[in-house]
């Protein structure tokens, strides 16, 4: 007998999501640490914010806007490559615990609307794209 | 003596796999709780509001940091960024801002969490973190597993 939270598809998707952004902040900071270009006392300082600000905003947790992100990743001298895609990732047969649920047709983030497909873009997955590749 | 599958049908252990996975996301280790780590996780956590209230409730940090432990995801080695940190006497713990899930390797990738809290309980009260280290190794201990039952000396680059 194995376990899920009973949590809805939209709570999932806010939650990978949030997680999502965490882990970017977390290894675009790290990256720039090692490179000694900045500490998190100069991110305070640029962002004009306390120390323990910054640290709270890259806990991997934290539900920030999208003005904060901006203004974080603008700190770091980064940039954020940022898509929508439609999620068509979660049809009949793409794992067996969907299938066993029944939760096959709940696809969180699935976009009802006009999207492009994820084929026709060039930022195809937001995992990849919202990374922290730009660090040079 | 057992395996972690016939602890599971007996109801000793409970696994957690998340439903929902996407054609590209596989479960690529795997994550056992004891039933009480289990009912609190459920019943008790969704209760809880994060310690900063710009952070995710407690319930989603801890299904998106347990879901992308069991996928497989490569955690940021960063001492100030460990999601997952060992301790001593086998004992890890895997954690979020609001939450802390102790426990410990049976091998590379298999993980059993025996005793959970929240951040706030650990650091605001002395000695709570000692008593969940010796829960999980007394856990560990009764647990009818085949042997051997835990990794020794891992660090945790060895074992996730």
């Amino acid at each position: 007998m194995s376990f899920d939270f009973e949590l809805t598809p939209k709570e999932e998707a806010s939650a990978d999501f949030v997680a999502l952004v965490g882990d970017k902040l977390q290894r675009a900071l790290v990256q720039r640490k090692r490179r000694g270009r900045l500490t998190q006392q100069q991110l305070a300082e640029k962002l004009e914010v306390h120390r323990s600000r910054v640290n709270r905003c890259f806990s991997g947790s934290s539900n920030l806007t999208v003005a904060t992100l901006a203004e974080i990743v603008w700190a770091l001298d980064g940039k954020i490559v940022f898509d929508i895609v439609e999620d068509d990732s979660f049809s009949a047969g793409s794992n067996f615990h969907a299938v066993e649920a029944g939760h096959v047709n709940e696809s969180p983030g699935a976009f009802q609307a006009q999207w492009r497909p994820a084929s026709e873009t060039r930022a195809s997955q937001l995992n990849s794209s919202f990374g922290a590749s730009n660090w040079k | 003596m057992a395996t972690l599958e016939n602890l599971e049908k007996a109801g000793v252990l409970v696994g957690f796999r998340p439903k929902r996975l996407r054609r590209s996301e596989f479960e690529e280790r795997q994550l056992w709780c004891f039933p009480e780590v289990v009912t609190w996780l459920l019943d008790e956590l969704p209760k809880h509001a994060a310690f900063y209230e710009e952070n995710q409730p407690p319930v989603l940090q801890a299904r998106a940091l347990m879901k992308s432990f069991v996928l497989g995801h490569e955690f940021v080695e960063e001492r100030m960024f460990w999601k997952m940190r060992p301790y001593a006497d086998d004992v890890f713990e895997l954690k979020s801002s609001d939450i802390r899930l102790f426990g410990w390797f049976v091998r590379p990738k298999v993980f059993v969490v025996a005793s959970c809290d929240l951040f706030e309980r650990v650091h605001a009260e002395k000695g709570v973190h000692a008593t969940h280290r010796d829960s999980v190794i007394e856990k560990r201990r009764l647990l009818p597993l085949d042997e051997p039952k835990f990794q020794i000396g891992a660090k945790a680059k060895d074992v996730f």
